[in-house]
Order: C-alpha cells, then structure tokens, then sequence
C-alpha cells in the first residue's frame, strides 16, 4: 500500500486507540468534579448529556427559550448554541486573518522596495517578532475592551508581524539570477515585481499562510479566553470555572476538529495558487518581454 | 598479517514487492596475507554488498566470513574501510577525525594525537590538523580519510571505490599516496572498483563478479611499480582486454584472429 | 551579510538597523501624545521606563497585589525559570523520541500521529485542562510548554536525525564506536544545528505562552503581573511588564543565536 495511504491509516488507528483510552479512563476513574458532572464522561455521556448542556449557552431566539430565563436544555438550543458561538470564533478568526495578512503582504512588498528600507527595517522587525505576542492581550483589552474590534485587531496584529517578516524574506529569496535576467531584458522596477518578484515568492508564501493560520487560531482563542463573552474559548474557559470538564472537552473536539479542516483547506487552496503559476512563467521567455 | 577466508558466502533481500534478489550468491574466495585484490564488475553485481558484508557492516545470510580463522562478527577498526563518500565527520576537527578509532579504543590522549599528527603527515596534510572539513577539498578529505583509517593499524583494509568522485590528477596522485602506505604497513587489501585501469595499476589480484557471483580470478604480476609503459606491455593489454569483455565493453576491444 | 568564520554573535550590528530602532521609538513617543484611541492611550517611553527602573528590583507597589516583594525581577525569575525548565525537559525527551522515531520504522508509525497532529493544534486549548488538573500552580505552566515544546523539537530531531547521512554512521562503526558512541559523536553532534533551530522557534513562541498561562493563573510571574495590573487599568504597569519580558525574550534569542553560531561554525556556508 502507498506510503501516504498507511501514514493515513496509522494516523486515524492512532486517533481511535485514543478515544478507547479516554473510554478506558472515564470507567477506571469515575470520578466527578462537581456533583452530577464526571471529570472524565465517557462518549456516551459526551455526545447526550454533555451536548445537551451546551444548551446552556444559548441566549434565546428563533423560538427556543434560553435555559437561564427557565427554558429546557434541548439539542435543538445546544446545536443553535455551537452554532452561534462557532459563527463568532470564526468571524473574528477570519476577520483579524484577512487584515493581517493584507497589511502585512502590502508593507512587506513596500519595505523591499528599496534597499534602505529593508536594512532600517530589520532589526526592529526582529525585535517584535521575539515579542510575547499573548502577553499583549490585555493591552488590546485597555484599548478596545473585550470586544470584537479589540479581539480581530489583535489576530491581525499577530498574523501581521509573522506575515510582514514571510514577505521580506520570500522578496529577499527570489533568485537574482531572475531579476539580472529580466533588468537585462530591460524591464522597469514595476514590471520586474509584477512578472519575476510576486509569482517567485509564492512558494514561500505558502508556508507563510499556513503559520498565520496557526498564529490566527491561538490568537482568536486565547483572547477569547481572557474575557470575551462570546466564543467557543469562551465557553471553555466559563465551563473551566465551574469544573466542567465534559463541556470543555467537547467544546475543545469542535475548536480542533475547525482547525483541522481550515488547515486543511488552506493547505489545499495554496497548493492549487502556486500549481497554475508554473515556476517557468517566474523566469521571463528568452525571446520576448517579461 | 592477517588472511581473508569467504566461505560459500550468499546475501539475498527481499524487494518491496516481495521478489527475492541474490546480491551475492555462494562467494568462496581466500585473500592471502598482504594481498592487494581488486575487485571488479559492472553495477549491480554485487561488488559493494560483498565488501559491506566483509567489513561486518551486515550480516551474511549464508556461509561464513572468517579472518585468520576467526570468524568475523559485526565492524571493526581492524577490517578498516575507506568509503566513496566523505566519511569524515563534518563537526570534527581533522586531527580530531583521524585521532577517533584510536579514542574509541580508549588511547590516551596526547598519546593518539601525536600518532594521528604522524599519520597526518605521512598523508602531506601535516599544516592542517586543526581546519574544519568543510575548508578542505575533495581529495584532502579522501587523504584525512585514509589517514584515520591507517591510524588504526587495520590487518585489513577495505576500500569500496575510494577514488570514484575525484578528478583525475587527484585520483593518481591518490593511487600513489595509497601505494606507499601500502608497501610501509602491508595491509591485505579488498579494493572495489569499476574502473579498469585502476584495478591494473594497483592490484595484485583481480577478481571479476557477475551478478553476485565470481566469474573470474586473475594473478597480476606486472612488476611494481607500475608505470605507463608496464601497462603498456602485451600481458598487461591481455589483462585488460579481458577484464573488458568482461564488463561487456567488448567492442573496445581489437577483434585478433591469431589466439593469444 | 558576510561573516567570518569566528563571528559568535549576530554582532556587529546593522547601522541602519540601530536607525529603525530609533525610529520605531520616536513612533512609540509620538503615538504616545495623542489621545485619539482612548484616555488610555499609549503610555509615554519615559513613563514606561520611569515605572521599570522603580519597581525592577523591589516594589512596594507590586506587593499589594500579592506579587511578593521581589518587584519585577522576582517575577521574571519564576517566568524565565518555567521556560527554561520546560525546555531543558522538552529537549531531552523531544531529542530522544525523536531520534529514535527517524531509526525505529515502527516508532515512528505510532509517534508521529501523536506529535504532529499535538503540533498543528493550538495547544494554547489545553490550558484550562491543566488548570483543572494542577490547579493554579507552576505545574500547570510547565505541563502546557512541555507540550508546545516536545513537539516543535521532535519534528526537528527526528528531521535531523533522517537527514544524517548514513555513511557517517557506517564511519563510526567501521571505527570501533559503540551504539553510546555513536548516538553522542554522531547522531547528536551532526543532528545539533537543525535541533537547535527548534529550540530558537521553540523558545520564541515559549515566553508567550507562559505569559498567557500565567495571565490565567499562577502564583507569580510576568503574565500575573500583566494581569493584575491590567485590573488597575495602570496601562503604564502593563506595558512597563510586557517590555521586560520582551527584553528578556530578545536577549535569550540574541544568546541562542550567538551559541547557534558557535556551535554551527563547522558547517558549510549556504551557497546562495
């Protein structure tokens, strides 16, 4: 069988061996965090009750009550209540992406415009790459309050700091035997960016994408944690005062399997950026322009 | 000083697909003391996994390897190998490098530097004991290389086409350098080679393999050292022609209607 | 940039680069005198810098919010010592299972699932799971960066160690070195500078984890301090702790790379 298909099928082997355990665990160690609530709820329990208790979370609308006005907890309000609560994550998630990524992209490609501009640039962009990032939160939170604004803001921060540094070094990477080549062909500054540079880089870019998308989910998450009043990291953390394992479990199980599927769709859409842009059209055609 | 015995000597694996292949099938060969044996044959034939089996790199899977007698069982600085490779070790000084079997065996430390320092000059790399490897060229690590191996004082000494990645000037003056060491400390020798003119110039014995088995094994005895013009003289341009068609290069090769 | 073979650390420094710095400085100043975001605006550099000097080494201040009497140093000191900690543990464990995940075919099979499925998730959502089970405790933290930390130095052992050309290997034995041998002189050697590089991208994302882990609940620490202060509103107190730790951040980082240089200078120069 191909390498790929056995690493596949290892990997989800090793993904069911894990949840035997948790099963395991949740009968050897039966033990409850706060009366009614099992530390360690088995799947039975986590895809029934515990589900049923997200309900909880839902603050009432399109005809299901919410449970803290007296209404029963139902899947119909656990559902609506995931969904919602996902629909938040994600909104900020792809809001702070898309900024981040942008400003980045776009003052990454105007400080390797000229010489100068990179080499002032260099060392204080190193310096804030170091920075805690995470630690900066509760600044954002000064500034903004806990609020949508403040939460995105902060993903583009941080997407933009590691995309700003990506395109520098992408710019930096580009071979220069294919700028000597096209300035000999007599392109402008502007052609050699938009034919040479921008397709050349894209490759490097790639991996670029893929660390902001890991970056943009531990930001969105961990400013959810510290205050948001909405959220799956919300959710988490209000579930974690009260002891409730099972919820943040699940909850968690929703968080990572998202991020899997962004990874997964990120990785595919980029691929498919850099396939039709086929790396002899980065090279300028030896009989014409660039 | 030390006589090489294979003995119905076989090594077979199993390819991903499941068929099995015979890289080398039932070798028996004795290499006498002091001998230089080239060993010669076109890709594939088995040639490289022979001498791996001989240093103890792997285990035969059939018959049996012995040195004096004894029966060998696994690598050892006194079955030294030379690889076609760069084997010296990148983040080691090159006194460092040559001086390891030594520390391996426990030589106290001035003690092994001072022989690695000899052993270094002997091979006309005595000012740069303290480079690093990467500030070296290809054929002064080939000579760090065999100057860690000589510092062991190998009984045997392997060499699995040592000289194949170097250009030609560097590759002769290796042969000589090789040469010298050999006549000084008279290892029993198993040099692998693809090359021909090698193997004539330097060996005393040529066996030939053929899909993991020997097809011939001839004495060579051209008077040393050789030069242009002994390998000039009729025996040797026998030899070769042979050799030759053994490699399937026949049509190199001047088609005689009188028999030799 | 060109570099002699004996440049240790990442000296002497760009000019222009020293400019940018200054710059980004008079920024922060200018920034600084508009209230435009909100009345809590940036606070000033002299301010920031007048807060740090004050409660560095001991702070009556900080006291009162329970951070103990070591002012900002003492905080540090439990921040920096959990990522040392996680690290030094995570380098071990990491090099170890890592090395053995490159030789072991079957190792592997079962290691890698776990460690790059743990790689590619936030681990960031495990946090709160370690404040139930330790409580608010050092344990907590140090449990959060071992994970973070394993991982990034698995990957890059394991790379490592599969890179390793095997005819060095094959040197060694033919040498007379014995496994112990060949894991230190070769595998650990030759592996050292691409597990090094994980250990600098490791340690960069470490401090703010452990800020954050801290932020959330801890004895001590810089990420204590940050909250507690962010309570206050003291905006100047906030920024005064993130740019310590950032300090401390840098200086590790500038450390690493020097000792990266050091212990790399026998390595081919990239021929770019």
């Amino acid at each position: 069988m191909k390498r790929t298909t056995a690493h596949r099928l290892t990997s989800f082997g090793v993904l069911v061996v894990l949840a035997a355990l948790w099963q395991l665990a949740s009968i050897m160690m039966p033990y409850e965090s706060v009366p009614g609530e099992p530390m360690i709820p088995g799947w039975q329990i986590l895809v029934t009750r515990t589900f049923l208790s997200l309900a909880d979370y839902w603050q009432g609308g399109l005809g299901i009550p919410s449970v803290a006005q007296g209404g029963e907890r139902t899947y119909a309000g656990a559902a609506l209540a995931v969904l919602s609560n996902s629909w938040d994550t994600s909104l900020r998630l792809f809001t702070g992406l898309t900024l981040g990524v942008a400003v980045g992209l776009v003052a990454g490609l105007a400080v390797s415009w000229s010489k100068w501009s990179r080499r002032i640039v260099a060392l204080p962009a190193q310096i804030i790459r170091t920075f805690p990032m995470l630690a900066l939160i509760p600044m954002f939170q000064l500034w903004f309050g806990a609020t949508f604004l403040g939460m995105a803001l902060f993903v583009a921060f941080a997407v933009g700091v590691i995309f700003f540094t990506g395109t520098v070094n992408a710019v930096g990477n580009v071979s220069d035997i294919h700028v000597d080549y096209a300035r000999t062909q007599g392109a402008s500054r502007i052609q050699i960016y938009r034919s040479v540079i921008l397709p050349a880089m894209f490759p490097e870019l790639r991996s670029s994408i893929m660390l902001s998308l890991g970056t943009a989910w531990t930001a969105v998450i961990a400013a959810e944690f510290l205050g948001a009043q909405t959220g799956l990291g919300q959710i988490i953390v209000f579930a974690q005062y009260f002891g409730y394992v099972g919820r943040m479990f699940l909850v968690a199980l929703f968080l990572l399997f998202y991020a899997a599927i962004t990874y997964a769709l990120f990785e595919r859409a980029s691929r498919r950026l850099t396939e039709w842009m086929p790396r002899e059209l980065a090279t300028p055609d030896r009989y014409g322009a660039p | 000083m030390a006589e090489v015995e294979l003995r119905n000597v076989g090594q077979s694996f199993r390819r991903s697909g499941g068929a099995l292949v015979e890289a080398v099938a039932d070798v028996s060969l004795v290499i006498r003391s002091h001998e230089f044996v080239c060993l010669i044959g076109p890709s594939g034939c088995g040639k490289t996994t022979l001498l791996q089996l001989v240093a103890g790199l792997t285990r035969a899977s059939q018959g049996q390897i012995s040195v004096d007698g004894a029966a060998i069982a696994g690598p050892s600085p006194e079955r030294g190998l030379v690889f076609q490779r760069d084997s010296v070790f990148p983040w080691m000084r090159t006194i460092d490098n040559v001086s390891y079997g030594l520390k391996c065996r426990g030589v106290e430390k001035t003690k092994r530097i001072e022989i690695a320092r000899q052993y270094l000059r002997q091979v006309g790399l005595g000012d740069v004991e303290r480079s690093w490897p990467r500030e070296l060229s290809g054929g002064m690590l080939k000579r760090v290389a065999v100057a860690t191996v000589f510092a062991n004082s190998p009984r045997v000494l392997l060499m699995d086409e040592p000289f194949a990645a170097l250009d030609y000037v560097t590759k002769l003056q290796l042969h000589q350098l090789l040469l010298t060491l050999w006549e000084q400390h008279r290892p029993t020798v198993l040099f692998v080679t693809h090359d021909v003119d090698e193997a004539m110039l330097l060996a005393d014995r040529i066996v030939v393999m053929k899909e993991g088995r020997v097809v011939d094994d001839r004495k060579i005895t051209l008077a040393r050292r050789r030069t242009v013009e002994s390998l000039a003289l009729p025996e040797a341009v026998a030899h070769k022609e042979v050799l030759l068609r053994h490699l399937g290069l026949g049509e190199l090769v001047q088609d005689r209607t009188a028999p030799l | 940039m060109a570099r002699t073979s004996l440049s240790v650390a990442r000296l002497p420094v760009d000019p222009l680069g020293i400019i940018g710095l200054l710059a980004l400085v008079a920024l922060w100043w200018g920034l600084s005198q508009f209230h435009f975001l909100s009345r809590l605006a940036l606070p000033p550099p002299a301010g920031v810098a007048a807060a740090i000097t004050q409660n560095f080494f001991s702070s009556s201040y900080l006291a009162n919010y329970h951070l103990g009497y070591g002012g900002l140093a003492g905080n540090l000191a439990y921040t920096i010592s959990n990522v040392v900690v996680a690290l030094a543990v995570s380098c071990v464990v990491g090099v170890a299972l890592g090395f053995a995940s490159a030789r072991v075919e079957l190792f592997r099979a079962f290691a890698d699932p776990i460690m790059l499925t743990a790689g590619t998730i936030p681990i960031l959502v495990t946090a709160p799971f370690f404040l139930i089970w330790f409580g608010t405790s050092r344990s907590a933290q140090i449990a959060l960066l071992i994970l973070f930390d394993v991982t990034i130095v698995y990957l890059f052992a394991q790379r490592a160690a599969a890179n390793l050309d095997p005819t060095y290997v094959a040197a060694g034995r033919t040498l007379g070195a014995g496994p112990m041998r060949i894991v230190s002189d070769v595998y650990l050697k030759g592996a050292l500078p691409e597990v090094f590089g994980g250990i600098r991208i490791a340690l960069a994302g470490a401090w703010g984890l452990e800020a954050f882990s801290e932020l959330l609940g801890a004895p001590k620490g810089i990420g204590r301090v940050i909250q507690a202060m962010a309570a206050e509103m003291d905006s100047q107190m906030v920024f005064a702790a993130i740019m310590t730790l950032a300090v401390v951040a840098v200086a590790f980082d500038v450390a690493i790379g020097g000792a990266f240089d050091f212990i790399t200078r026998w390595r081919r120069r990239a021929r770019l």
